[in-house]
């Protein structure tokens, strides 16, 4: 048990490049593409919902 | 895309309160470090007194622009954000928002105080004495508790990557602080206490919380008030979601270690300078890729740039950041630290960093923030903010190209033998040598003084409803032709 963590821990620069390269697929995963784009226009449409309910083009 | 409302309205009261905080702070911050600088020209300005010397007004400087100005602008953008990108109102209300604010500028005055009364633990930007370190503790936790919560009551499904280097900062300076502080009291009703770390353990541990301090309070931080105030501003999303995703992970990995680049030649071991080198050189990707992203938002808009200050603001910000990103991995192989350390190119460098990229996007942020806050149709004057902008920039570019000269002078001069072996220079030579540098190096900070006292003067007759008669940046479609 002891050697094996400590051959793992050996090869800490290996886990952090998989970390690495995990995030980078999954930022770059053909699928998640529409999701993200998604999330990059939130800071656009945050303004604080001024008008009561009834008044206004908008529907809850 | 559906109209999700949130049931309770945002407090915005309590951004205010950071707001002129933090602009209140950012002139003490200032005018001290333009009086330190003319200290070290002229130590007759040290007036004799204890409390009026460099070694005490220095960590007034430090502790004013990083944790009151840079702090507060943290702070209040944070909860400013975290309530519109999540579309909730802030956890615990305004009775534990409120808390935060007090509790943290408590904290400030109590740590000024103890500097200018000698009250300190000799640790770099943690001089606070345990008493302080405690009550900043209580507030962190809260602060903590208030962003958590409001990411959990959030309605918005996604957690927007601003939120996350926010928390990100908000975690990380808990732990360092919590771990660079822990030291035993001599008595319980003393200020005095002795760290529990010794010898080089004692220095490696304030360098893994100095550089990181670095890294999560004046780059994470501020990163987020990059993603979320640059695709603000102008109006466009950030340049690639997915590369902040990446950057946000690579940062967060890389920066953790770098702190022994401090300790470079010192009683340190080899490996552990050497891993230091290492990963800061690495840290200069993330850095990049995140510099990249926030001025490429501007790509097909950059028209902005001429219209509005307050973008200009932002963006130089942004070409700051990567031009520190940049000299830093260079500053940190040994090869070169050995020439710049201990010498001024550090403090050159470092304000590069903190007058180019912190304090500037704070005012971009802040300028933005204001009319909003205050219910304003816009600032009292864009040209005033034009002006602030180039004064400060010439201020910048003056504090850092003294910085540069006398720091690499002064390096030279230290290192020069003559041809029997001995060196060449006394120490108080390099000092003389150093004396017109340091005259130019506090006149850039005037210009940067006097820069900010512009911003204020906008910002309070924006607040009081103000508008400048002045020609608009933005001519009229007409106009153009006229022309």
């Amino acid at each position: 048990m002891q050697e094996i963590v400590e051959f793992l821990r050996s090869i800490w620069g290996l886990w952090l490049m998989s970390l690495f390269l995990g995030t980078v697929a999954w930022a770059y995963w053909p699928r998640n593409r529409d999701r993200f784009a998604a999330a990059a226009m939130i800071p656009l449409r945050d303004d604080p919902p001024r008008q009561p309910r009834g008044q206004g083009a908008e529907h809850d | 895309m559906t109209a999700i409302r949130s049931a309770e309205p945002y407090l915005e009261d309590i951004v205010k309160k950071f707001t002129v905080a933090a602009v209140a702070w950012g002139i003490v911050g200032f005018l001290a470090g333009v009086f330190i600088a003319f200290q070290l020209a002229f130590p007759v300005l040290n007036l004799d007194l204890p409390w009026t010397t460099f070694g005490r007004l220095r960590p007034v400087h430090t502790s004013a622009v990083i944790f009151a100005f840079g702090g507060n602008v943290l702070i209040g953008t944070s909860f400013y954000v975290v309530q519109r990108t999540c579309r909730a109102s802030l956890f615990g209300g305004e009775p534990l928002a409120r808390f935060v604010f007090w509790g943290y500028q408590l904290f400030i005055v109590m740590a000024a105080l103890g500097y200018v009364m000698g009250i300190t633990q000799s640790k770099e930007y943690a001089e606070p004495e345990w008493f302080v370190d405690l009550w900043l503790t209580v507030v962190w936790v809260a602060y903590l508790a208030v962003f958590v919560g409001t990411i959990l009551k959030r309605t918005e499904p996604h957690i927007y990557v601003a939120n996350w280097f926010y928390l990100a900062f908000i975690v990380t300076i808990a732990l360092l602080h919590i771990g660079n502080n822990l030291a035993l009291p001599v008595s319980v009703f003393g200020a005095k206490s002795y760290t529990a770390y010794s010898g080089v353990q004692d220095a490696m541990t304030q360098w893994w919380y100095g550089h990181n301090a670095v890294g999560f309070f004046l780059t994470a931080g501020f990163l987020a008030i990059m993603y979320y105030f640059v695709p603000k501003r102008a109006e466009r999303p950030v340049y690639s979601y997915r590369l902040s995703i990446v950057h946000f992970w690579a940062l967060i990995f890389l920066y953790i270690w770098a702190g022994p680049h401090h300790l470079h030649y010192t009683a340190l071991p080899d490996w552990a300078q050497t891993l230091g080198m290492v990963f800061s050189v690495m840290l200069w990707m993330p850095s990049w890729g995140g510099m990249i992203n926030g001025i490429m938002t501007l790509s097909g808009a950059w028209e902005k740039l001429r219209t509005d200050p307050v973008l200009r603001f932002l963006v130089t910000s942004v070409a700051f950041y990567g031009m520190s990103t940049f000299e830093g991995p260079l500053m940190s192989i040994k090869a070169v630290n050995s020439l710049s350390h201990y010498t001024d190119w550090t403090i050159g460098h470092v304000h590069s960093g903190a007058l180019g990229w912190v304090a500037f996007i704070s005012f971009g942020a802040l300028y933005h923030l204001v009319p909003v806050l205050w219910k304003r149709p816009g600032l009292y004057s864009l040209r005033l903010v034009g002006t602030h902008f180039w004064i400060a920039t010439i201020g910048i570019v003056l504090y850092i190209t003294a910085m540069w000269i006398s720091g690499i002078m002064q390096g030279l001069m230290w290192r020069a033998y003559d041809e029997w072996g001995f060196l060449q220079y006394s120490f108080i030579e390099t000092v003389e040598a150093m004396h017109p540098y340091y005259v130019l190096r506090a006149l850039g900070g005037v210009l940067f003084l006097a820069g900010a006292a512009i911003m204020v003067y906008n910002m309070i007759r924006t607040v009081r409803g103000d508008v400048r008669d002045e020609r608009p940046f933005e001519a009229a479609p007409g106009a153009v032709a006229a022309e």
